[in-house]
């Protein structure tokens, strides 16, 4: 089962996980979550900005999922990801890939995030206090 | 065709979107670039430095040689930087 959401609003990384877990069949459960960090080298973070391009970033992420449960075998893959104004700690994207062992787990879970990380259409700007800054891309 | 600009992009050319018929004597996405980078100052500032722009055919990454004969939007961005 896929599910990818890409939305506005906060979102709760505990009740997210604890649906997830409430379907027992697969053996094992990997988790990302992607934060806004409080403090980048340029400064204090005071926002963090997401622009996104939304029928493409569905596009992709939902085919980049697709392509891991077939290669991995996953029971379950529940990818979430913001766009709009973020403050630091927040919650930006959470992965959960489940499959029979942890090592497809593990593997389907870094594959979704590396690869939505060079092909998604999301780009984020950093707001500072007297300044702003687009976020370059580091693989 | 519709073209959507994101990012930096985006705040260069002052617009989200337009559309933009294709000119006869433009094929590929560079010629495409080409022509935009010729019109205004702006898409010069933009898109001139073509090996850091990325571009998306009907919502498909697509390399700069890239056939637009049946392209309805085209999407031109800096890397992404999502996740």
């Amino acid at each position: 089962m896929i599910t990818v959401k890409i939305q506005k609003k906060q979102f709760n990384p505990q009740k997210i996980l604890i649906n997830a877990e409430k379907d027992k069949k697969y053996g094992a459960l990997v988790s990302f979550i992607g934060s806004v960090r409080e403090e980048t080298n340029n400064g204090k973070v005071k926002k963090l900005f997401i622009e996104h391009y939304k029928n493409m970033a569905e596009k992709i992420i939902y085919k980049t999922a697709l392509n891991a449960e077939k290669k991995w075998n996953l029971d379950y893959c529940y990818i979430i990801h913001r766009y709009g104004s973020l403050k630091a700690g927040e919650s930006i994207v959470m992965v959960i890939t489940c499959s029979k062992h942890r090592k497809e787990a593990y593997a389907a879970n870094q594959y979704i995030i590396d690869w939505l990380k060079i092909n998604a259409p999301f780009w984020k700007k950093e707001i500072f206090e007297n300044k702003s800054k687009w976020v370059e891309q580091t693989l | 065709m519709r073209v959507l600009y994101f990012a930096k992009v985006r705040e260069i050319i002052g617009l989200p979107e337009e559309n933009i018929d294709l000119p006869s004597n433009v094929q590929t996405v560079e010629d495409f670039l080409d022509y935009l980078i010729s019109k205004e100052n702006k898409y010069d500032l933009a898109l001139s430095n073509k090996e850091a722009i990325h571009i998306a055919c009907d919502e498909d990454h697509v390399d700069k040689d890239f056939i637009l004969k049946n392209t309805k939007e085209i999407a031109i961005f800096p890397p992404v930087t999502g996740g």
